[in-house]
């Protein structure tokens, strides 16, 4: 018997789960790449925690390893050392398959260039990630109708990508993000092939998506604007979280 | 926001696979593998069977003259012998057929069960009692036309 810990936490150790304290909790974690003869240190050393409904920017210079950190946190990068923790999941303690499952069911990811399939209809883009979860053909039309609505895009659900605006399109790729209800919200510069004024309505959409519905939003940017909707700021340079 | 451990307790038993999302793959494959299975046992046991049952029965037809026929006693007389396992008479009464296990019965008894009922029947054909029954099922659909 483990003294000074609770039932709760003796659960999570018998089920090979990791003791936390926080939603995601990132342990020294790095990351090295191998270019020809050298080594190149993507992430040198990076150890912070998020709590469940933050909204986190992540702010640095290109090259400075944010996206990197974003692709990690996502389960989509091995690490070479140190531990993400998400729930009290080990993420790549898992094996590919619960990986997978937690990307699924955890995780959702919206990118600069939307990467939306443009011969689908914005209906059939936000409901691409259901595709896999057996969730029956009906309720995915009403879930994607419902998150469509959120992000006030219903009435132009069965156009085609390449007939909406720019704004537009990164609002269908933040619903297909969130249509399974992960409680994570990945942004990787989402505002960036935006003009000013659509920007701040996409930072609104995600503030409102935060305080609203407790999303915890970890989003990347160079933009400090950006960061003035998030509620905390790291700033990550060479590779290191110099703000925390 | 303090970390809630059970808040997302059904995600977590998802990933670990604890919960199922839905039916495995593992599962589906068995089913699809029970369902050939089955379809197969439903065409070829039945088939096994009469072919087992059958394999060791032939017909022998032999055409009995215009002016002579075989009597009713004659008939229960000739279904007592050991091996056979049907007499019929076709509608015209000119023709008998006779089922019988051919590992049992030596089909050259027929010919002189009729020689000493003063019957000159004459042997017409010797088959295999289930390719008979392919042949009259054929006719059958034939005719049906």
């Amino acid at each position: 018997m483990v003294s000074g810990l609770s039932n709760e936490c003796l659960t999570q150790q018998e089920n090979g789960m990791k003791t936390v304290e926080h939603l995601i909790e990132i342990r020294d974690i790095g990351k090295e790449y191998q270019i020809a003869d050298s080594k190149v240190d993507a992430i040198r050393k990076m150890d912070f925690y998020v709590d469940d409904g933050d909204f986190v920017g992540i702010m640095g210079q290109s090259g400075s390893g944010k996206s990197t950190l974003l692709s990690i946190l996502g389960g989509l990068n091995h690490p070479s050392r140190g531990e993400v923790l998400v729930d009290t999941l080990d993420v790549y303690a898992l094996n590919s398959e619960q990986r997978a499952d937690f990307r699924s069911e955890y995780i959702g990811i919206i990118f600069q260039s939307f990467q939306l399939i443009s011969y689908l209809t914005v209906l059939e883009n936000v409901k691409m990630p259901m595709a896999i979860t057996g969730i029956a053909a009906k309720e995915q039309n009403r879930m994607a109708r419902e998150v469509l609505a959120k992000v006030g895009l219903l009435a132009k659900a069965d156009r085609l990508p390449d007939q909406l605006s720019g704004g537009e399109q990164e609002r269908v790729a933040i619903a297909r993000a969130i249509v399974n209800r992960p409680p994570i919200l990945l942004a990787d510069e989402p505002t960036g092939n935006l003009d000013s004024e659509t920007a701040d309505e996409i930072m609104r959409l995600l503030q409102q998506l935060n305080e609203e519905e407790g999303l915890t939003i970890i989003m990347v940017t160079h933009n400090a604007e950006n960061c003035g909707y998030a509620g905390r700021t790291l700033v990550v340079k060479d590779g290191e979280c110099m703000t925390h | 926001m303090a970390y809630d451990f059970e808040k997302y307790r059904d995600k977590r038993e998802k990933v670990l696979g604890v919960k199922k999302r839905s039916i495995s793959f593992g599962a589906l494959a068995a089913f699809v593998s029970l369902a050939i299975v089955f379809g197969l046992s439903v065409v070829i046991i039945p088939r096994s069977i009469a072919f087992f049952q059958m394999r060791h029965l032939k017909d022998v037809i032999y055409k009995l003259p215009v002016e002579s026929s075989l009597s009713e006693a004659g008939l229960a007389q000739l279904r007592q012998y050991e091996g056979v396992r049907n007499v019929a008479v076709d509608g015209q009464g000119s023709r008998i057929i006779i089922t019988f296990n051919h590992s049992e019965v030596d089909p050259q008894k027929f010919s002189t069960f009729f020689h000493s009922q003063g019957v000159s029947a004459v042997l017409l054909n010797q088959v295999g009692h289930s390719e008979r029954m392919q042949t009259l099922k054929k006719e059958a659909e034939f005719e049906a036309l």
